[in-house]
């Protein structure tokens, strides 16, 4: 197809190569892939993320019977579900980092969690125990190298207004949390479910580290 | 120099006292307790008046007052430890409501049972009390007279109360609020073993390998034994507590997988257990051959409730507690029934978790100790439950040795002390004797000094039948003491409160605080309480304690002991005795019962020099001689000889308290087992001497549906029972402003999702009903008991929310004590 | 016959109508027919006892107050302040946080008793006793509720209050 005279004259020469490229039969190819991809990206990137966004809500989580038997249980009472003003956390909100490239990194993360639960891996009571302390460990980790970022999705130590608090909090939180020295998952652990043994977990203490250990001979045996 | 050097002393000792208290020490204070006398505190025992665990404090008192509590560091129970009532428990007698008159209902002067309460003198509430007691008796016999005891009466008390019916009025009409605790564990070792009460003792906790809890919550229940559990457990890697519950509790915190069990399917576990201990090849066949029979139970035996109720018409073998000797193959068969997948189906516990506990039970060279309390006791299928715990023991030979055997903790300071080995039951008589078997009457009669036929043969009324009976007009003469029955009583309205209203009945309640009992009584009797006196309690583990008086009562309150005696004065023999069976003992002739029962030459035997002159002793400065002591050595007399050996009596004011059987001064930690226990024959190693052939019993007993179970119209399961703050009805601990605060208001516990079913969330008041009445309270969804869907818990201290109302009065048929635990209500919006 | 819950009603409101406190008429007594009627009320209040009153508001435990004055030495001291969602259990122990001795100073929280390193034999041991892990064994909160009656005892002059 040739342009016409006049817009020969009016428009610059490379749009003339351009023109002469798109018009050619080949080139009609290439225009419906474009289209073709354009319309597929639009309809794969909003499944992707309705997807992703589906699978970030609580309703999803509690599919399984993993997550719905135990820690989402042990959820239900805590503050961050029932409290005073109705604003409460759901697994997403502190499992799911908000801001999107963290949020596909977690993602592609959790599929090692689908390969457990296909396998079965914390599919009763005892084996969820026994796992307990790795997953609490896997998102302290997390927490901690991210200067506990989901915490300050809503908690943003700007606007703590320390006169509010209970003296405690507020001494701690004025100078170890201040200070970036500390992170809020440094003590705040435990806060939303059962805690795992805590034996050699920095600040805590446990009795069975204490006096005799854990024996492995019971001296009182008769 | 020395001045100066004393003076330092002082202040230094101030300020130690004030800053262990965080107390500033300001100079006008450092003067005061510088003072000698000021600063000197006299510290004495005494057992705790709540639980059954039975610590040891220590009573600090000055100037007449107790002025602090302190655990005993000597106890052996609880070695300077208590709970948070144990350390508040002083407090518990300076209620500032303590009753110190009795109250009459009266109109005109006159008794009215529509009338006002009245202060009245002792003397006046007696002639009114002993006049409705003798009408009664001219016109019903010594059947329409009855009395309620108590758990926490002392030994004497108990002693007194059960010799003034059995024998006094010749009433077998007496029964202790035990009959709703621990009758099913009673029924349990007399049906297995021919003796009652644990073969072992707390030293178990410091042997055992694991602990298993079959439905008690003893880190709020229990707590200074769940600290011997916690030693163990958060100690030693291999020591293990296995947790059994209806719902989450504070107790299942310490086990790494409780176990949350649908209600009655408790049987259905406990068999299972046997049959993989038999599947496995694990059972102590050496064991068992020598040490055990096997019997199949009859079944299908009620829910203990009135004739008339079609579930009790429909029961084949209403209360009947017969068995057939079948073998060791006809047991496996029966118990092969309860696999592993129909016991998980049924239980809803996971069956990984099943085999896992059923393991602990099976493997030879774990030293297990099962514990239980009201979960099994209060229960249609008590008695049936305690064998079935029994037989597991049996089966596996892990009984009577250090840190093995079936455990039953007590809910009362002296359930087992009192209730129990004295015989306070209507059926029962002091040493596990029991009234139907004419050799026991004859013993008693005996040692009491009376003629054959004293006690009636028949035996009385149990605690729910008092209910039902005073309701009937069948008893119409009735005495409360020392329990609080109109609060924990089941059924309420339709079976308690009417008898008490009874036009025709005389009810009499003593105690030290008006309590809801109080308020529906005819006659209130003030009452010294506690350390208000001397006495004697008697702990799980077999071991009586006692404690001197230490203080005085307020104004006109008097102990039960001296409201017993001194209200028997006031019947002579020819008023409750027949004329033949006053013919056989012609010396009793114008006496009157009290010189007949009391001041019969035994009990009258120690005179006021042996009274300890260091402490208060107001009963036997009033009767003239040492009553306490007098009463303890005549009920000794029952059990010595008889493997229920009592110690001197002077032995327990010096000792921590001892187990019986005490044989040569010495205690005994674990019963039927020859290196610790005298009564077993040399060369015979272990011998269950309470049964003729020394042979314990394995019962064949099956799963049965409980009384009540929820339906549409009521949906829940309901359990009632208790918090680590309050004890009982709280009539004690909430007049201690310490646990009053601590845990104010009963509250509904049930599950989220259930609440929020409801449109309900934790505060909503709410209307809890069942077939019985209904209660308003408030909703509780998170805190110390986490419930699954569908069941709900009340404790019952509130004195304003009258919960066990809601209760089913159905009772295991054999043990007639009632199933709190379970019954079925509908929540309602209000 | 009357019924028994009209007799009850009229018997409470007669016996409300009057309201000498027992105690003071118990120093009557003594003259035998002088003594005029008295109220008995349990802890209910005036609800008869066939009636279910209204249930109090879910107490409400405070966030965080002064301590406690203590009544005797040795006597466990109330928890100050809230612990919603503390757990004690066989893996952890919240309080420990800041009240074991090793995080005691850091925390500026009063440190546990020197009894909590004992074990049952007397021994004093390395660290806190196994046997004293349930702390609200002993150390309870206290609601903002007002005692529903009062409580006489006194403690020695020296922890009397000031």
């Amino acid at each position: 197809m040739k342009l016409p005279a006049f817009l020969t004259a009016l428009l610059p020469a490379f749009l003339h190569r351009y023109w002469k490229i798109f018009t050619r039969p080949v080139a009609l190819a290439l225009w419906i892939i474009l289209a073709f991809g354009f319309f597929s990206g639009i309809i794969f990137w909003g499944g992707f993320n309705t997807l992703m966004e589906a699978s970030n809500t609580e309703a999803f989580c509690t599919t399984c019977h993993e997550m719905h038997d135990n820690v989402f249980q042990e959820l239900k009472t805590t503050i961050h579900f029932s409290n005073r003003s109705g604003v409460r956390a759901s697994c997403p909100d502190c499992h799911v980092p908000h801001e999107w490239t963290h949020k596909i990194v977690r993602k592609v993360q959790a599929s090692k969690e689908l390969w457990g639960k296909i396998t079965g891996k914390i599919d009763t009571p005892i084996k969820f125990e026994e796992h307990r302390l790795e997953m609490a460990k896997r998102e302290w980790q997390r927490m901690k190298e991210n200067d506990s970022r989901e915490c300050r999705n809503c908690h943003n130590f700007e606007f703590m207004d320390f006169t509010l608090q209970a003296n405690r909090a507020a001494a701690l939180h004025s100078t170890a949390l201040a200070s970036g020295k500390f992170t809020c998952i440094d003590c705040h652990k435990g806060i939303a479910h059962r805690l795992p043994d805590m034996e050699g977990i920095e600040g805590w203490q446990t009795e069975r580290a204490g006096p005799s250990g854990k024996n492995k001979t019971n001296p009182h045996s008769q | 120099m020395n001045g100066n050097r004393r003076q330092f002393l002082k202040m230094s000792a101030a300020a130690a006292a004030t800053s262990a208290a965080g107390l500033a020490v300001p100079a006008s204070a450092t003067n005061l307790i510088a003072s000698t006398k000021r600063n000197r505190i006299r510290w004495d025992k005494a057992p705790c008046r709540f639980c059954g665990t039975g610590c040891s404090i220590l009573i600090g008192v000055q100037d007449g007052r107790i002025v602090a509590t302190k655990a005993d560091p000597e106890a052996p129970v609880n070695r300077g430890l208590n709970c948070i009532k144990g350390y508040f428990v002083s407090k518990g007698i300076y209620g500032a409501d303590r009753l110190t008159t009795p109250l009459l209902r009266m109109s005109n002067g006159m008794y009215d049972k529509e009338g006002e309460f009245t202060p009245v003198s002792w003397e006046r509430a007696f002639q009114e009390m002993a006049k409705q007691f003798k009408k009664v008796l001219k016109e019903k016999g010594p059947t329409g007279v009855g009395m309620f005891g108590s758990g926490q009466w002392t030994v004497w008390e108990g002693y007194a109360a059960s010799k003034f019916m059995k024998a006094g009025l010749r009433s077998n009409n007496i029964d202790p609020n035990a009959r709703h605790c621990m009758a099913s564990a009673v029924g349990g070792f007399m049906r297995t073993f021919g003796i009652d009460e644990p073969m072992g003792c707390y030293d178990d906790f410091e042997n055992a390998d694991l602990f298993v809890l079959w439905g008690s919550n003893m880190a709020e229940n229990h707590p200074v034994l769940w600290t011997r559990i916690a030693a163990r457990v958060l100690a030693y890697e291999h020591v293990n507590v296995e947790v059994l519950s209806t719902y989450r509790h504070r107790s299942c915190d310490l086990a790494k997988h409780p176990m949350i069990f649908k209600p009655q399917t408790d049987l259905a576990i406990g068999n299972y257990i046997c049959n993989h201990i038999i599947t496995t090849g694990r059972v102590n066949m050496d064991f068992v051959n020598k040490h055990t029979h096997f019997r199949r139970g009859v079944t299908d035996i009620g829910y203990g409730l009135r004739p008339e109720d079609p579930r009790q018409q429909k029961a084949k073998n209403p209360d009947s507690g017969d068995s057939e000797a079948i073998s060791l193959e006809d047991f496996a068969r029966f118990v092969s029934d309860y696999t592993l997948d129909k016991t998980a189906e049924l239980s809803g516990v996971s069956p990984e978790l099943l085999e896992q506990l059923a393991e602990g039970y099976a493997d030879p060279d774990i030293k297990v100790m099962s514990l239980w309390t009201m979960g099994v006791n209060q229960h249609t299928r008590g008695v049936w439950m305690n064998n079935i715990i029994n037989n597991i023991h049996l089966l596996t030979g892990k009984i009577s040795e250090p840190g093995c055997g079936p455990f039953s903790l007590t809910g009362q300071p002296s359930a087992c002390g009192t209730a129990r080995e004295v015989g306070t039951f209507s059926h029962r008589l002091p040493a596990d004797m029991v009234v139907a078997n004419p050799e026991h009457r004859k013993k008693a009669e005996k040692i009491w000094k009376l003629p054959d036929g004293t006690i009636p043969e028949k035996p009385g009324y149990h605690a729910v039948l008092h209910d039902r009976m005073l309701k009937d007009g069948k008893i119409n003469a009735y005495w409360v003491m020392c329990n609080n029955n109109l609060q924990t009583a089941p059924n309420l309205d339709q079976e308690t409160w009417p008898g008490y209203r009874n036009p025709h009945n005389f009810i009499v309640v003593s105690d030290p605080y008006p309590t809801v009992t109080a308020q529906g009584a005819d006659l209130i009797l003030p009452t010294a309480m506690w350390v208000e006196k001397e006495g004697a309690y008697g702990n799980a583990e077999r071991r009586t304690q006692f404690w001197y008086q230490q203080v005085k009562a307020p104004e006109n309150a008097r102990s039960d002991l001296w409201q017993l005696l001194e209200f028997s004065k006031y019947f002579q023999v020819e008023e409750v005795w027949p004329p033949e069976l006053l013919a056989k003992a012609p010396q009793y002739k114008g006496k009157r019962v009290y010189d007949v029962l009391y001041e019969n030459g035994q009990i009258n035997r120690f005179p006021l020099s042996e009274v300890n002159p260091d402490r208060e002793n107001d009963e036997a400065h009033h009767f003239g001689f040492y009553v306490q002591k007098g009463l303890f050595e005549e009920y000794a007399t029952f059990g010595r000889g008889k493997a229920h050996d009592l110690a001197p009596f002077e032995m327990y004011h010096k000792a921590r308290g001892l187990r019986w059987p005490v044989v040569d001064g010495e205690e005994t930690r674990w019963r039927f087992n020859e290196e610790y226990d005298p009564y077993v024959p040399d060369g015979e190693d272990i011998r269950f001497y309470g049964k003729p052939d020394g042979k314990a019993w394995i019962f064949a007993l099956p799963y049965e549906p409980p009384a009540e179970e929820p339906d549409e119209q009521y949906p829940m399961w309901l359990s009632t029972g208790r918090v680590l703050e309050h004890w009982h009805s709280g009539s004690m601990t909430q007049r201690i402003p310490e646990l009053y605060k601590a845990f104010p208001d009963a509250l509904l516990f049930m599950n989220p999702d259930d609440a929020s079913e409801l449109g309900v969330r934790r505060g909503s008041q709410v209307k809890v009903i069942s077939r019985r009445g209904e209660i308003r309270t408030r909703v509780e969804t998170r805190g110390r008991n986490r419930m699954p869907r569908g069941y709900t818990f009340i404790p019952f201290f509130d004195a304003s929310q009258l919960v066990n109302k809601l209760i089913l009065d159905a009772t295991d048929p054999l043990s007639k004590q009632t199933d709190f635990k379970k019954c079925a209500v509908r929540v309602e919006k209000v | 016959m009357t019924n028994p819950a009209q007799l009850i009603v009229r018997v409470l409101m007669a016996t409300t109508l009057v309201t000498v406190i027992i105690a003071f008429a118990a120093k009557e007594s003594e003259t035998e027919t002088t003594s005029d009627p008295v109220r008995v009320e349990s802890l209910r209040g005036p609800t008869p006892i066939d009636e279910e009153g209204k249930p109090p508001p879910v107490a409400k435990y405070p966030k965080q107050t002064d301590p406690y004055p203590m009544q005797y030495v040795g006597q466990p001291p109330p928890i100050p302040h809230s612990i919603r969602g503390y757990e004690i259990t066989a893996n952890s122990n919240k309080c420990m946080m800041c009240h074991s001795w090793q995080n005691s100073v850091r925390m500026k929280a009063p440190k546990i008793g020197i009894s909590h390193y004992m074990d049952r034999d007397g021994n004093v041991l390395a660290d806190v006793a196994p046997s004293r892990y349930n702390c609200t064994q002993c150390h309870v909160v206290q609601a903002n509720a007002k005692p529903l009656v009062p409580n006489t005892f006194s403690p020695v002059d020296s922890l009397k209050k000031q």
